[in-house]
């Protein structure tokens, strides 16, 4: 709770140091803000508390917001290399980051479902705005309008779901909703569209298929520091929430939504992947990619057992510092153009090293080649999956990642491409630099002391 | 008459549900089928309205509050969403000069 | 039917003759408005002309369009305005047990109520509300 409470008022310091023109302060007033709030998050390990029956700060919250509060770091550090030489709206650019890390928090760590919705439109909102906030380029006001459309969309479906529960049980609370499921043999048609419903809701944040079709052209058009965001805290946040309310309430009614939602996971992992090898845009490519990763990440919810909490964790980070890395090379190689055929890498290796080899990892890591932390979150869902007895759903995603290693290795074989004359000399700042190499580090260290990781969440 | 009271008398939470479906309903279908960004907004409110009407029949239904306060977090968010989506087409607007949809196709695979 | 034992639905039911003076005044409306509208069709003289059709047919001549596009700094106004009034719909419930939260339930509305005066400050700042 001290987390939040301080993240909110982080916000709104940041909010007026930017319309007080103390623009010196802001980055360092964000980093010290976020490494604070970091530190009080890890106080409550293991401290569980539950407030007003709205939320409960468990340490699934706390590993999870630890988490999220990592990837900001990063992408505030990225963020203050790519507005160098322009500080119009970085105030607010940055205030919105830490709204939406605030909504992700709630998301987290809900206990009602009241709270589950407010945090899901916390987080919403505020990237609706990031979104366009490149107001003079039509691709992100594009991006914008259809992620507004998409969001608010699927936040009818979810609160249509939300509110059919509410009418059978009596109660947001998610205990309470939990002890119905147990303690009734036959439920209600009404109920069962509720889960349906809010599965529907879910399906369409994370960008699953067949609710997909906005993630590539959102993710394309929204300025590439803001894409990365999306990838990496919101769907870290999506899938948690995803999951935290299919364990604590659903887990008895299997029946409902188990064939429902393998087959959405099945078909988001295929499609996912197929799509991303055709793809000429390199963001393109990464967008498809993280629709695959959202369905990899889907199976340990299907398998609903002991092991998923962390399995999901483990994967969520080690996905979310790879994709920082692959962004943040993206975003050094392409700064504001809009343009990104995936051909943009050639040369790299020559004139940038410590790009390149940040790009290798974390490409690697993506298409989970071993020792790197992609390869033992793709383990860890697999054994989960395994545990449940999902041996197709297993061989369906190892199909996908076989699939995934052809388009994650065409960036990295451009780059080292000898024959074309190299690009003009890319020279990254301190912070830029800093990223790629927490990055590289980062994925080797988890992935070669994965238990660093791996029990996280706890049960 | 008393045929016509009676009638009054069934009046009950069915009702409510078949309602709030329908003009559930009639907000995706306006979403799915309309081109004009600010037909699509009305539609999405017209859904988060369907919603309130549930929830405030739910919350008398069951006898409990909470649902009633449910129904102000929608309203209040549904004003911060349409405040932003506004936001959004009128800046789009200031580029396109236009509030059709089918204008903008500059994304797509 | 839909999950709910029957003996659950009676409890929303309201008596129906709460309902008998609503009919009775519904039918008086309906009744009365389509009885003028007959009436002065019927009895009424007929004379038609331009002047006669016009929106306003005493007073300044109209002129132009009145859908016409307006400034859009209006919008600004308008958006805020709607903000900070949905706002105060979280005052009911608390206005409605002001006793009962006592001391606690003040504070806690009064960090809301502060909140909003830093918005209202940051939009002040951000010169929201100058019209140039």
């Amino acid at each position: 709770m001290t987390t939040l409470v301080l993240l909110s008022l982080l916000g709104f310091l940041v909010l007026f140091l930017g319309a007080f023109e103390q623009k010196k302060a802001i980055l360092p007033v964000v980093i010290a803000g976020l490494s604070a709030a970091f530190v009080t998050n890890a106080l409550s390990w293991d401290t569980s508390q539950t407030f007003y029956g709205m939320m409960r700060y468990d340490n699934y919250a706390v590993s999870f917001v630890g988490l999220m509060i990592f990837s900001v770091l990063m992408i505030m550090l990225l963020a203050s290399y790519h507005f160098r030489n322009e500080d119009s709206h970085i105030a607010d650019i940055y205030a919105l980051m830490i709204f939406t890390l605030v909504g992700g928090l709630v998301m987290v760590s809900y206990a009602s479902l009241v709270m589950l919705f407010v945090g899901i439109e916390i987080l919403s909102i505020a990237l609706y705005i990031l979104a366009g906030s490149r107001r003079m380029n039509l691709s992100s006001n594009e991006a914008s309008l259809k992620y507004f459309l998409m969001g608010a969309f699927a936040s009818g479906f979810l609160l249509f779901g939300i509110t059919l529960m509410y009418g059978v049980t009596g109660s947001f609370d998610l205990l309470v909703i939990s002890d119905y499921v147990n303690g009734n043999e036959e439920l209600p048609m009404l109920f069962i569209t509720g889960v349906l419903l809010i599965l529907i809701g879910f399906s369409f944040k994370i960008g699953a298929v067949p609710f997909h079709f906005w993630t590539p052209d959102v993710y394309q058009g929204t300025p590439t520091l803001i894409t990365a965001f999306m990838a990496t805290v919101v769907k870290t946040a999506g899938i948690a929430a995803f999951f935290h309310l299919f364990d604590i309430c659903f887990s008895a009614i299997d029946g409902v939504w188990f064939n429902i939602l393998w087959v959405i996971a099945a078909a988001t992992i295929l499609l996912g992947n197929v799509s991303a090898v055709m793809q000429n845009e390199a963001k393109r490519m990464l967008a498809w990619s993280s629709v695959a990763h959202a369905g990899y990440l889907l199976i340990p919810v299907l398998a609903l057992n002991e092991l998923s909490a962390s399995a999901i964790f483990y994967y969520t980070a080690a996905y979310s510092v790879a994709s920082i890395s692959a962004f943040a090379v993206l975003l050094g190689i392409s700064q504001f153009s809009n343009e990104m055929p995936v051909d943009q890498y050639k040369g790299l290796a020559k004139n940038n090293p410590i790009m390149t080899t940040a790009l290798v990892i974390a490409m690697f890591s993506l298409a989970g080649i071993p020792p790197l932390a992609g390869f033992f979150g793709k383990y860890f869902v697999f054994v989960t999956a395994m545990e449940s007895n999902l041996n197709i759903a297993v061989i369906i995603a190892i199909a996908g990642s076989l699939i995934g290693i052809y388009y994650y290795f065409k960036p990295v074989i451009f780059a080292f491409n000898q024959e074309v004359p190299p690009i003009e000399k890319i020279k990254g700042n301190a912070a830029f630099n800093f990223v790629l190499f927490a990055g590289i580090i980062i994925s080797l260290i988890i992935g070669i002391f994965p238990d660093l990781l791996a029990n996280l969440p706890g049960n | 008459m008393e045929e016509l009271m009676g009638s009054f008398n069934t009046i009950g939470i069915q009702h409510y549900l078949f309602l709030s479906a329908v003009l559930f309903s009639i907000g995706v279908t306006g979403v799915l089928y309309r081109r004009n960004f600010i037909v699509i907004f009305m539609s999405i409110e017209l859904m988060l309205n369907a919603v309130n009407v549930l929830l405030a029949a739910f919350s008398r239904f069951n006898g409990d509050q909470s649902g009633q306060v449910f129904v102000f977090f929608i309203m209040v968010v549904a004003a911060a969403e349409v405040a932003v989506g506004l936001a959004i087409l009128v800046m789009i607007f200031r580029n396109i000069r236009s509030t059709d949809i089918n204008a903008l196709r500059n994304l797509k695979w | 039917m839909l999950g709910f034992p029957r003996s659950e639905l009676q409890i929303m039911e309201v008596q129906g003759s709460e309902y008998l003076p609503l009919l009775i005044q519904l039918v008086f409306a309906f009744g009365f408005v389509a009885m003028v509208l007959i009436i002065t069709h019927l009895i009424g003289p007929k004379r038609k002309s331009a002047k006669k059709l016009e929106s306003f047919e005493c007073g300044i001549e109209s002129q132009g369009n009145a859908r016409l596009p307006f400034s859009i700094k209006y919008f600004l106004t308008a958006i805020l305005f709607v903000l900070f009034d949905v706002e105060v719909i979280f005052f009911y419930p608390w206005a409605t047990n002001f006793r009962e939260f006592g001391l606690q339930g003040f504070i806690a509305m009064f960090i809301f109520v502060a909140l909003f005066l830093l918005g209202f400050l940051y939009l002040f700042r951000k010169k929201a509300f100058t019209w140039d």
